[in-house]
């Protein structure tokens, strides 16, 4: 490449960026994940540590949101499966379609679309009356303001992220495969268990990956589908610094958020992503 | 029902009420929209356009609107700037450093949007020097770069070198290499980045949220307080407009650089 003759040229190019990232992003984040250990008197200290971990209602946020990050992956993997399947076996119609309709979401504002579900899950909505007059229940059921309801807007919001890797993961299986376990006899749920699924792994972990750790940060979708009765971590941060205005502790809740979600990362890329990136490029270089 | 073609016909049927499930919050939105009755019911009663019209009557949606494209507007350009060159850098040279200066410029998309927020609230407090507008322009960029960085790395990538090679054989210069070939290559990607750097300013909430104050309200917090305030669909409408807005970029995104490199963009 141009390497040989233009040294200084990478830092040229690299040097607005990257000095505009360290004062704009990491400074900011840097300095805020160092106040959490720091006392009133200046003092280094873990005590909002401590009180994070102490602190029954703490402990009981942070599994609210596991529990939630949870639920809002296994739903986004049976959902995504049907269609990353139609993706890649039912004609580019259906595919495009699908394709389509996946990305749409992404483009229209959180506010837009939880405006939509709270439409849609409110006691006097469309959901709750139908099955009302199907005689399913009585009293309508408590979907908005309600961890069901924050399940139903992240799955919404999220399964973009666990139907393209899955897609793209199913698309790649040598569909000489699923011939041959047809030809000897499999059924479909067979050939769908031992043939689709242990091949789309790697597009499962990366999606359930992508899902879990953008959920368990969602701040939005929680703070208006869920309201006061659905504390997760990120609304927890929110309180603590705008009604509270307990910045330290805050910011301890803050940097406790990011290690969970970055951890999660860290374990992806450390096990499925690595075999992975191992296995296509022994592919590569097969070809 | 059983044998290939019943099984198909499942499948199908799956599909299309998932299907059904991603789009629902937003036809329920443009439906109610069209109510005539001043308080919103879904299904309406009867139809009308009217809130078509009460949308700009709305109370300060003017100046949310005038700060959000400003905002973004100013933003995107400077991400586009930023983006490609570092992407240039990533993408072209070898050097010290490197993953470190990768994970710096990727580092938003791992850290939590809340957590940005605050962060960025509590430093720009503390430098007096900037108004809450250039707070603003600053943070939309920093939380857009990565996308752009992402997108126009994986354009340079596909880049055949040996035009490179040959235009510099033939005598080019860096600056003619890069008019005449590099960036024919990346052209499409930037402007698809572009657009999608556009949406994803325009329709952060939870970073302008806390920079903002009265005079800088952005449109997503202005929708929000209309949400939370008025009973009419006059708010539908306007969200009916801004979906119409979203599907007319997407449309010109496809149409740009097809649907597949849109899907692998969005894809996280």
């Amino acid at each position: 490449m141009m390497r040989s003759r233009s040294k200084g040229q990478w830092a040229l190019l690299a040097g607005p960026g990257a000095s505009f990232m360290l004062l704009a992003f990491v400074a900011p984040v840097t300095i805020l994940a160092a106040s959490s250990f720091v006392d009133p008197g200046k003092h280094l200290t873990l005590a909002y540590y401590w009180r994070f971990f102490t602190e029954p209602q703490s402990i009981s946020t942070l599994w609210n949101s596991l529990r939630l990050a949870s639920y809002t992956t296994v739903w986004a993997v049976l959902l995504a499966y049907p269609l990353a399947y139609a993706m890649a076996s039912l004609g580019s119609g259906w595919r495009n379609t699908i394709l389509i309709v996946t990305i749409l979401p992404l483009t229209i504002s959180v506010v837009i679309r939880s405006f939509g579900w709270q439409i849609l899950l409110r006691n006097g909505g469309p959901i709750n009356q139908s099955l009302i007059a199907l005689g399913v229940i009585d009293e309508p059921l408590r979907l908005i303001f309600s961890e069901t309801g924050v399940v139903i807007g992240l799955v919404h919001v999220y399964l973009p992220f666990m139907v393209l890797p899955l897609a793209s993961a199913i698309e790649r299986i040598d569909s000489r495969l699923e011939e041959a376990a047809m030809i000897l006899g499999a059924s479909a749920f067979k050939r769908f268990i031992y043939v689709v699924l242990p091949l789309s792994v790697p597009g499962l972990a990366a999606g359930a990956t992508l899902v879990f750790t953008a959920s368990i940060s969602a701040y939005v979708t929680p703070a208006l589908l869920g309201g006061e009765g659905v504390q997760v971590m990120p609304t927890m941060v929110a309180q603590q610094v705008l009604t509270l205005m307990d910045w330290s502790f805050g910011s301890a809740v803050s940097v406790i958020l990011t290690v969970v979600s970055l951890g999660v990362l860290i374990i992806h890329w450390g096990t499925v992503a690595r075999f992975t990136n191992w296995s296509s490029r022994t592919e590569a270089a097969k070809k | 029902m059983s044998g290939p073609a019943g099984r198909l016909f499942l499948l199908k049927l799956l599909v299309a009420a998932i299907l059904l499930f991603i789009l629902s919050p937003l036809i329920v939105v443009i439906i109610s929209s069209f109510g005539a009755a001043s308080f919103l019911y879904f299904p309406p009663s009867s139809y009308s356009i009217r809130w078509y019209h009460e949308v700009f009557e709305l109370d300060g949606l003017g100046d949310a609107l005038g700060n959000s494209l400003l905002i973004s507007g100013i933003a995107t350009p400077l991400s586009i700037v930023l983006g490609t060159t570092s992407a240039l850098a990533l993408a072209r040279y070898k050097f010290a450093g490197k993953s470190a200066l990768t994970a710096m410029l990727l580092s938003p998309l791992v850290v939590p949007a809340i957590v940005v927020g605050i962060a960025m609230l509590q430093f720009f407090r503390s430098i007096d020097s900037l108004s809450t507008l250039q707070a603003m322009i600053i943070a939309h960029v920093a939380i857009t770069l990565p996308y752009m960085v992402r997108t126009v790395v994986a354009s340079l990538e596909m880049e055949d070198e040996s035009m490179l090679e040959a235009a510099r054989m033939l005598g080019a210069n860096a600056f003619q290499s890069f008019v005449f070939i590099t960036l024919p290559t990346i052209r499409s990607s930037v402007f698809t980045g572009a657009i999608f750097v556009f949406i994803i300013s325009f329709d952060n909430y939870a970073i302008s949220m806390f920079l903002s104050d009265a005079s800088t309200t952005t449109l997503p917090i202005k929708m929000l307080e209309f949400i939370e305030s008025r009973t009419d669909p006059a708010v539908a409408a306007l969200s009916s407009l801004l979906i119409i807005f979203s599907v007319a970029l997407l449309c010109i995104s496809t149409w740009a650089v097809g649907l597949k490199r849109v899907a692998r963009m969005s894809g996280g």
